[in-house]
C-alpha cells in the first residue's frame, strides 16, 4: 500500500464517524468526568492533600484542646497550628502555581516541557528532603509527644521526659519513619514515575528528531 | 442577568459553534491515540473539556483549527494510559488472506490494517503524521509542533517510510 492509499483509507475511516450537533456537544461539556491528564491528576492530588491536611489539622487541634492540661495546652496548640499552617500553606502555594496551568495551547515541545516540569515539581515536593526528613518525622514525633502529654496531665517536664521515655520515643520514631517514609515515597513514584518517563521519552523523541535532522543537514 | 453571565454564555455559544464545525479534529486525535472505543470516547471528552478550559486563552492569532489541534494533541500526549495492555491488543488481528465471504469487506480490512499500523508509531510520530494526513502544510505542522520547517520535511518522509514498512509486515504477517 503506498502512502496515498494509507492517507485515503485513514481519511475515509474518519468521515464515517458520526457528527455531534450543538446540543450533544453542550451535553458532553456538562458531564462531570475526572480528566485523565497528568496535570489534572496532580491538581486533584494537591487538593486532596490540602483538604485532608486541613480536616486532620482541625480535628487534631480540637482533640488537643479538649484533652491537654492547661499547663502545656497553649504552647502545644501554637506548635500544632504552626505545623499544620506551614504544611498546608506550602502545599497551597504549590497548588496555586500548578492551578494556573491548563493543558497548554503552546507548540507541542514547549507544552511537553511545561507539563513535565509541573509533574516533577509535585513529585519533588513529595519526595523532597524537607518532606522526608522534616515533615514526616516531625508529624510522627509530635503525635507521640502529644499522647505522652495527655497521659502526663500536669506533671512537670522533668518527670514526663525521663531517659527511658526519651529512648522509647526515639525507638518508635525510628521504626515508624523507616516504615512509613519509604512507603509514601514509593507510592508517589509508582503513581507518577512511569508516566513521567513516558512524557520524557516523548520529549526526547522530539529532541532526537531535531538532532538527527540537524546532523543529516 | 449580569454582564459576566452574559459574556460567559456568548463565549460558550461561540465555542460550541466552533467545535461543531471542527469536531473532526477531536475525532481524528482520539482515534489516532486510542485503539479501542472506550479509550477513544474518554479522550474525546477530555479534549473537549480541555478545549473549553483553554478557550479564553485563544487569541485568534492562529486559526481555530490550528489552536484546536495543539490543545488536542497536548491532551492526548499528556494523558495517563488506563490500561497499558489494552493499547496493543484491542485492534482485531487481520488474517493475511481475506476470504471473500469473510465478514470484513476489503475496505474495512484496509482500515483496520492502517489503524493498527498507526498504533505502532510513537506519540511524537503520531502527532506529526496526523497533521500531514489532514493536509496541513509543512509550515502549519512546524507552527503546531514547534519543529523547524526542514525537520518537519525530513521527519515526515521517515514516518511515511516507517508506516509503509509496518504495513508490509502486517500484511504479510512478518
Amino acid at each position: 500500500m503506498d502512502f496515498n492509499e494509507i492517507k485515503k483509507t485513514w481519511k475515509n475511516s474518519m468521515n464515517a464517524e458520526p457528527k455531534l450537533n450543538k446540543e450533544e456537544i453542550e451535553g458532553k461539556l456538562k458531564i462531570h468526568k475526572d480528566s485523565n491528564t497528568a496535570l489534572n491528576k496532580v491538581k486533584r492530588n494537591y487538593l486532596i492533600e490540602i483538604y485532608f491536611g486541613g480536616i486532620l489539622g482541625l480535628f487534631f487541634i480540637f482533640w488537643m484542646y479538649i484533652n491537654l492540661s492547661d499547663r502545656y495546652k497553649y504552647a502545644l496548640l501554637i506548635i500544632a497550628v504552626l505545623f499544620f499552617g506551614v504544611i498546608i500553606s506550602f502545599t497551597w502555594r504549590n497548588y496555586v502555581k500548578v492551578r494556573k496551568t491548563i493543558i497548554s495551547s503552546e507548540q507541542l515541545k514547549p507544552a511537553l516541557i511545561k507539563i513535565i516540569y509541573d509533574i516533577e515539581r509535585y513529585v519533588d515536593f513529595n519526595t523532597s528532603n524537607f518532606s522526608k526528613y522534616l515533615i514526616m518525622p516531625f508529624a510522627i514525633f509530635f503525635g507521640m509527644v502529644i499522647g505522652i502529654f495527655i497521659d502526663a496531665g500536669n506533671q512537670p517536664l522533668s518527670e514526663i521526659f525521663t531517659s527511658i521515655e526519651v529512648l522509647k520515643i526515639a525507638f518508635v520514631l525510628t521504626v515508624l519513619s523507616v516504615l512509613f517514609i519509604p512507603f509514601s515515597q514509593f507510592m508517589t513514584r509508582k503513581m507518577y514515575k512511569q508516566h513521567l518517563d513516558e512524557l520524557k521519552q516523548c520529549l526526547k523523541e522530539f529532541e532526537d528528531m531535531e538532532d538527527e535532522n540537524n546532523d543529516s543537514l | 442577568m449580569s454582564n459576566v453571565a452574559l459574556s460567559t454564555r456568548d463565549l460558550k455559544e461561540d465555542f460550541i459553534a466552533l467545535v461543531e464545525k471542527h469536531q473532526g479534529i477531536i475525532y481524528k486525535v482520539s482515534k489516532m491515540y486510542c485503539d479501542n472505543e472506550e479509550c477513544s470516547k474518554d479522550l474525546f471528552q477530555d479534549i473537549l473539556v480541555q478545549l473549553w478550559q483553554s478557550f479564553p486563552s485563544f487569541n485568534q492569532k492562529s486559526k481555530f483549527s490550528t489552536w484546536m489541534y495543539r490543545v488536542a494533541l497536548n491532551t492526548a500526549i499528556a494523558r495517563f494510559r488506563k490500561d497499558k495492555k489494552n493499547t496493543e491488543d484491542c485492534v482485531p488481528e487481520m488474517p493475511a488472506n481475506i476470504p471473500e465471504e469473510d465478514i470484513y469487506s476489503e475496505k474495512e480490512a484496509r482500515r483496520t490494517l492502517v489503524h493498527k499500523a498507526i498504533s505502532k508509531l510513537s506519540k511524537a510520530e503520531k502527532a506529526i503524521i496526523i497533521l500531514y494526513m489532514d493536509d496541513y502544510t509543512y509550515e502549519e505542522i512546524s507552527e503546531i509542533s514547534g519543529m523547524t520547517l526542514s525537520n518537519v520535511g525530513v521527519k515526515i518522509s521517515r514516518i511515511k517510510t516507517k508506516l509503509q514498512k509496518i504495513l508490509k509486515e502486517l500484511e504479510y504477517g512478518l
